[in-house]
């Protein structure tokens, strides 16, 4: 385990607390980021991963270069979380257009009343 | 075979042109369909005669480079896939759809496509993530409150199950230096006891769960399917939750998943069904009861034998077709009766038209699992492929649930008027009825299906009509009674909840099966 991993699995629980008791939805999505952000954290701080060198170039040994797996990795999730999050945001945007609310609870409640009605 | 391959990009490539095709948008989407269809087509055709097919995508063979493989399962929904998408197609003709609309589908289908042909754990996060988002965008894509907050409470708790999922995968990095699955796999059989394999698992199992309809960690299901427009409600049910299942059968022929696919399986059909059984809105309870037929699916994945997991993925092929039958059928009553309310639609059913009566009565004959129609062969294959007297009688009892649950249509099963129903949408429904009989016919014949014996079958359909009375009868002793079940576990933070308490349970299962 590196300082990393640790920090990381912190972070995961953390937010994973936030997204439940948070009732606000724009603090759900921060949660949302910090979850993502954890992921990517233990992903490049894995002990298999160690390494500071630049995997890239002439005469960079195996056993000092970063691997570079999981950079590839953290790029691709980089780039879905963010996509996913922009999207998140605009859900909240026009229900907010709606409901004049971003507490998670009543937009539930109004929702049912009006499925109901 | 650079097939394989070719079928993400073509449908990625037609859909940028979608957004700039303007008028002749919809002549661009039915000719990706025609050329996507040829594609499957000799796809299936190399696998049935040669078996599965490797490719590794830039030459890059093993655990450095992406591997994709298209074997039985692939086909299977490979095919599932081409149909339902010409179905939407047909159905949403009539509608004047913008670019958009086409152009999201067609990445959606690329998602799809790519996914059943993943053999590493990074590929399949990458894609059942861009799969899920275009999802999201569909149920979205009127805009009204319920679907944009039903689509909102998807989002964050997919988003949660792959975080879930891409710290298993970072799990498994770590131990075997690879994501791929073939690597995790030679991995796993070297030292089976190894503590990190049960940790792995469980949450690869949990995250991927969250998308395939497992009733515990899908809570946004019920709401997302059942407000979204008919024909992406087919979609979704039809296909999109079908991947996750897909992944979910890759998870288990890695890891020793079998008695927690049992439990999950046995809980989801369960649950389901109950809950479709005390549902009042006809899309709601289909929505329910895609829950409740995933659980049989769980079930014959649990068995852990090859010939029971093909059996399993028959049927997830069976409920796609007639899942979406149903929701097209509940699509064009609901638009006739002007509500999808259950008892509105009885007192009103002079007015659903001959279209939705067919597809109900087709749809609900094969999830009921009367023969001769898709549900009885893929639930018999089911049956026929072994598994514990406890398995048989788990299937039993979800089967008299499913027919208790439907029971309560049965006044809408009726061959009305005509009446005005679009002609592209008409075609869907004959499709899709053509599809579910001709399947069903057909099943015996297919590869792998010797099991299916013609004198056992007489003894199947017996034991299914006696099941589907047994439900009928549970249903008329039960219709007075009007018992609401707690609605609190679909909210978005009990939802939360419970994905993190099946995890926990699904890690003690693991721990229990070592």
């Amino acid at each position: 385990m590196t300082p990393g991993v640790v920090v990381a699995i912190l972070l995961f629980g953390l937010a994973t607390v936030a997204l439940v008791l948070r009732r606000d939805l724009v603090f759900k999505l921060l949660a949302l980021g910090m979850i993502n952000g954890s992921t990517v954290l233990l992903l490049v701080s894995l002990p298999r991963a160690h390494g500071t060198t630049a995997p890239i170039g002439v005469g960079v040994l195996p056993t000092t270069a970063a691997d570079p797996f999981p950079q590839a990795y953290v790029l691709a999730a980089i780039v879905i979380n963010f996509a996913l999050l922009a999207l998140a945001l605009v859900f909240v945007m026009l229900l907010v257009e709606r409901y004049h609310t971003t507490d998670a609870r009543r937009i539930e409640r109004l929702v049912r009343e009006e499925e109901e009605r | 075979m650079m097939l394989v391959a070719a079928l993400p990009v073509l449908h990625l490539l037609s859909a940028a042109l979608c957004t700039v095709a303007g008028r002749a948008v919809r002549w661009v989407a039915a000719g990706t369909w025609l050329a996507g269809a040829s594609v499957v087509a000799a796809i299936d055709v190399a696998v049935i005669q040669s078996g599965a097919i490797r490719v590794s995508v830039g030459g890059w063979a093993g655990r450095w480079g992406i591997e994709l493989v298209a074997d039985e399962a692939s086909v299977a929904l490979l095919s599932l896939l081409v149909l339902l998408h010409g179905c939407v197609l047909l159905h949403e003709s009539a509608a004047r759809r913008r670019g958009s609309f086409y152009a999201l589908l067609q990445v959606g289908v690329a998602a799809a496509s790519a996914v059943t042909v993943s053999n590493d754990l990074f590929n399949l996060f990458v894609l059942l993530d861009l799969l899920t988002l275009v999802s999201y965008l569909l149920v979205g894509y009127e805009r009204r409150p319920q679907q944009l907050w039903a689509s909102l409470k998807y989002l964050l708790l997919a988003s949660l199950g792959m975080g879930l999922f891409l710290v298993g995968g970072a799990v498994v990095y770590e131990h075997t230096g690879s994501m791929n699955l073939g690597v995790l796999r030679e991995a796993v059989a070297a030292a089976p006891d190894a503590p990190w394999i049960g940790l792995a698992g469980a949450l690869l199992l949990a995250g991927a769960g969250v998308k395939a309809g497992i009733f515990v960690l899908s809570l946004w299901l019920p709401a997302a399917h059942a407000v979204a427009p008919p024909a992406i409600s087919a979609l979704l049910s039809g296909v999109v939750v079908k991947m996750g299942s897909l992944c979910v059968l890759r998870l288990a022929s890695v890891f020793p998943l079998a008695t927690a696919l049992t439990v999950l399986g046995l809980v989801t059909g369960i649950l389901g069904a109950l809950y479709a059984l005390f549902e009042k809105d006809l899309k709601r309870m289909l929505a329910f009861h895609t829950l409740s037929q995933i659980g049989y699916a769980l079930l014959a994945f649990g068995v852990g034998s090859p010939a029971a997991a093909l059996a399993g993925v028959a049927y997830l092929v069976a409920h796609g077709v007639f899942k979406a039958l149903l929701f097209i059928g509940a699509g064009i009553a609901a638009d006739a009766a002007g509500s999808s309310r259950i008892d509105v639609l009885r007192v009103r059913r002079e007015r659903i038209p001959l279209a939705a009566g067919v597809a109900l009565l087709v749809g609900t004959v094969s999830i009921v699992g009367l023969p001769p129609i898709a549900g009885f062969w893929a639930k018999g294959l089911i049956t026929a492929t072994g598994g514990s007297t406890f398995l048989h009688a788990a299937l039993a009892l979800l089967a008299v649930g499913t027919a208790a649950s439907f029971a309560k249509l049965l006044p809408l099963l009726r061959l009305g008027p005509p009446g005005r129903v679009a002609a592209g949408r008409r075609a869907a429904v004959g499709v899709l009825s053509l599809g579910a009989v001709l399947f069903g016919l057909t099943l015996p014949f297919w590869p792998g299906s010797e099991s299916l014996r013609v004198g056992k079958l007489l003894a199947d359909a017996a034991r299914s009509f006696g099941l589907a009375a047994a439900g009928g009868l549970s249903f008329f002793l039960l219709r007075r009674r009007s018992i609401r079940l707690p609605r609190g576990a679909f909210f978005l933070e009990e939802a939360v909840l419970s994905v993190l308490l099946a995890f926990l349970v699904i890690v003690a299962l693991l721990g229990a099966s070592r």
